[in-house]
């Protein structure tokens, strides 16, 4: 894909022209999918909100200033539309439990070499954020991944900035765990 | 904090240039910015045209074969082409792995363990169907039984199945698959919104082809279904089951109830706490191979609150040999409530003899059906248990000048002593240095050779409530 390539098909976004739509969206679908599925895993669901995602693209288009780079703001849409689909977090219970009781299954905390590979896989991460609360799931996949800020994050789920932090420390520990925990699943036999 | 940086960055570039095997459904896009007013280039009958045909090959290759691709590269590497396939036999096979289903279907799966499946569902296509079991759902009476013989009624179980058909592993062979006509029929499909989860049952002439090249496949399928199920119920505070089904060797299993709870058990139980909706998240690793499968269900069950039941009595009258007690219901949210003492229903008001020891439950029930019952003692005793006199001789002698029942000082703070000429009281105390010396509070005299009704009411150290009844014979001879 060449700069004139996409400047012309955004060109003809802002046209309504169906074909650069579906240009566009052919292009990035994966990847956003690959996004949107980070923060949900219900498959149907990541489908239904990349497709609103895309029409918030389209609908906004003309917002889009050649300025910035076209993914990064497809990816914020994305993002956005991803956190307003899947708001759970409110109604979902935080307690220690989840914490303490992972820590109980994981054991006691180890050398960082020792327990964690050097590298992961996507299904890896996948899988232990679906095995995380959403609402640590939200923090964590908006800090780590899509680069917010805690005041960003804090805004946009509408929390305290301390709430922010508390809940990515213990995203992190808990994925940490459950990384662990699998990896043992993954061992034994 | 540098750790930390450190693997997350790890995680962070996992994902780079992540993109998951999935196609997007452009037609189903071009109808929503059609809907939403967007101008199109292209003929509205032409377009609706190739949307309807495409709707008819509706299927959920893309939710399943995505779920493939996301969780079985994990841990091992499988052959693309090989999910591609198995995403085409479970797209075709599969009715509706995760229903909830009636006992008797459930007692006759399981009745006929592994070639169960046969029928519906092809058996070279493994996968993890969650099963719910609603016999053992909901807030129907449970098993418990009180101490005094009736069944109470305050727990209910509740039990999730995942069933497991075995899950053996046979080898890919990739260049049968990649001659595979249907793998590439299908690989262009999109799917139409939710219309692919119920995909139907195999056809014959179908399952034979899928049969043929079954062996091919790696391992199981998975099965998206489950996404679609209603949620269950159950109440608060009772024990919820789950339990994994058909799984022949031990397979690693690790279950997130959704409410903080975790379990490394095969077949783990669960009280929830507290109201709620919650996902339930099973990971299952499988003998054989090193592949994890998690499925979550969200919204799966709705635990209902449950009343909490609380009762307290209080005595309305006595004289030596029975006592009239009145049961108070202080119940919040409940529907309805039953006294039981024994095996009997009973009214809220109950004459007992003394002495003796009374069990009475209240059962509350709520809208929900959920119920919680609270057991009261009701303890009553003569004066052999309050070790009081059977009479005494208020004559300022100095022996047995005064009356006061010795249990009291077992007892917590509150107690209190009355003393009554037939329905009257005539004397009353809470306090130690203040017996009854014969006197009541009118400043008359008690009679020499008449008997008084006592009462004692009285909460021990150990918080138990007591009801101390008898006579007193007054001889100041």
């Amino acid at each position: 894909m060449s700069e004139s390539e996409l400047r012309q098909h955004i060109e003809g976004c802002k046209r309504g022209d169906r074909l650069s739509q579906q240009w566009v969206f052919q292009r990035y679908y994966r990847l956003m999918f690959g996004v949107c599925l980070r923060y949900t895993s219900d498959q149907d669901r990541v489908q239904d909100i990349v497709q609103e995602g895309f029409l918030k693209v389209f609908s906004n288009i003309e917002g889009f200033t050649s300025k910035g780079s076209f993914e990064g703001w497809i990816r914020r849409i994305m993002v956005n539309t991803a956190i307003d689909a899947v708001r759970k977090w409110k109604s979902s219970r935080l307690d220690s439990t989840e914490d303490e009781q992972l820590e109980r299954l994981a054991g006691p905390e180890q050398e960082e070499d020792e327990v964690l590979a050097d590298s992961f896989s996507v299904g890896e991460v996948l899988l232990a954020m679906d095995q995380l609360s959403p609402a640590y799931r939200a923090v964590f996949n908006l800090y780590v991944f899509d680069n917010h800020s805690h005041a960003e994050i804090a805004e946009k789920l509408d929390i305290s900035v301390g709430a922010s932090k508390s809940n990515l420390a213990k995203a992190k520990r808990n994925i940490r765990e459950l990384l662990i925990l699998n990896s043992r699943l993954v061992a034994e036999k | 904090m540098k750790e930390i940086l450190n693997w997350t960055e790890k995680l962070r570039r996992s994902f780079e240039g992540f993109e998951p095997n999935v196609k997007g459904d452009w037609n189903a896009m071009e109808r929503r910015l059609d809907a939403s007013g967007h101008s199109s280039y292209q003929s509205e009958i032409v377009r609706r045209m190739k949307s309807a045909q495409r709707f008819a090959f509706g299927a959920s290759a893309i939710a399943a074969g995505l779920a493939l691709w996301v969780f079985l590269p994990t841990f091992n590497e499988p052959d693309m082409e090989a999910i591609a396939l198995e995403q085409d036999l479970t797209n075709e096979a599969e009715t509706k792995a995760w229903s909830v289903h009636d006992d008797s279907k459930e007692r006759s799966v399981n009745g006929e363990a592994s070639g169960a499946y046969e029928g519906a569902t092809n058996q070279h296509v493994q996968r993890l169907p969650l099963k719910l079991d609603p016999s053992l759902i909901g807030p129907s009476l449970g098993g418990t039984e009180d101490p005094f013989g009736r069944d109470v009624t305050a727990r209910t179980t509740t039990t999730f199945v995942l069933n497991l058909p075995e899950m053996t592993v046979h080898a890919p062979r990739a260049a049968e698959v990649e001659d595979s006509p249907r793998t590439s029929e299908k690989e262009g499909v999109d799917i139409g919104r939710n219309e692919g989860l119920r995909v139907p049952a195999v056809s014959s002439a179908m399952k034979e082809e899928v049969e043929g090249i079954a062996n091919s496949t790696v391992s199981k399928a998975v099965d998206d279904a489950i996404f679609n199920i209603s949620a269950q119920e159950a109440c608060a505070g009772t024990e919820v089951s789950f339990a994994l089904n058909g799984m022949n060797e031990r397979a690693s299993v690790l279950w997130n109830f959704g409410d903080g709870g975790f379990s490394q058990q095969e077949s783990p139980s669960h009280i929830y706490e507290d109201a709620g909706t919650y996902d339930i998240t099973v990971s299952v690793r499988a003998p054989g191979d090193g592949t994890i499968r998690t499925r979550t269900v969200e919204n799966m069950i709705v635990v209902r609150p449950k009343p909490e039941a609380e009762m307290s009595w209080a005595f309305e009258d006595a004289n030596a040999t029975r006592a009239n007690v009145h049961l108070i219901d202080n119940t919040l949210g409940a529907s309805s409530s039953t006294w039981i003492m024994g095996q009997q229903d009973i009214s809220s008001s109950i004459m007992l003899n003394i002495p003796g020891e009374y069990h009475v439950n209240l059962i509350a029930s709520n809208a929900f059906g959920c119920q919680d019952v609270s057991v009261e003692t009701i303890r009553l005793g003569d004066r052999k248990e309050a070790i009081a006199p059977a009479m005494f001789s208020p004559n300022g002698d100095g022996r047995y000048d005064t009356f006061m029942p010795q249990v009291v000082m077992d007892s917590r703070e509150d107690w209190t002593l009355t003393i009554w000429d037939e329905t009257s009281l005539v004397f009353e105390t809470s306090d130690l240095r203040g017996p009854w010396d014969g006197t009541f509070m009118d400043g008359q005299k008690a009679v020499s050779g008449k008997s008084y009704v006592w009462k004692l009411e009285m909460t021990s150290k150990s918080g138990e409530r007591y009801l101390y009844v008898d006579n007193v014979f007054i001889d100041v001879d």
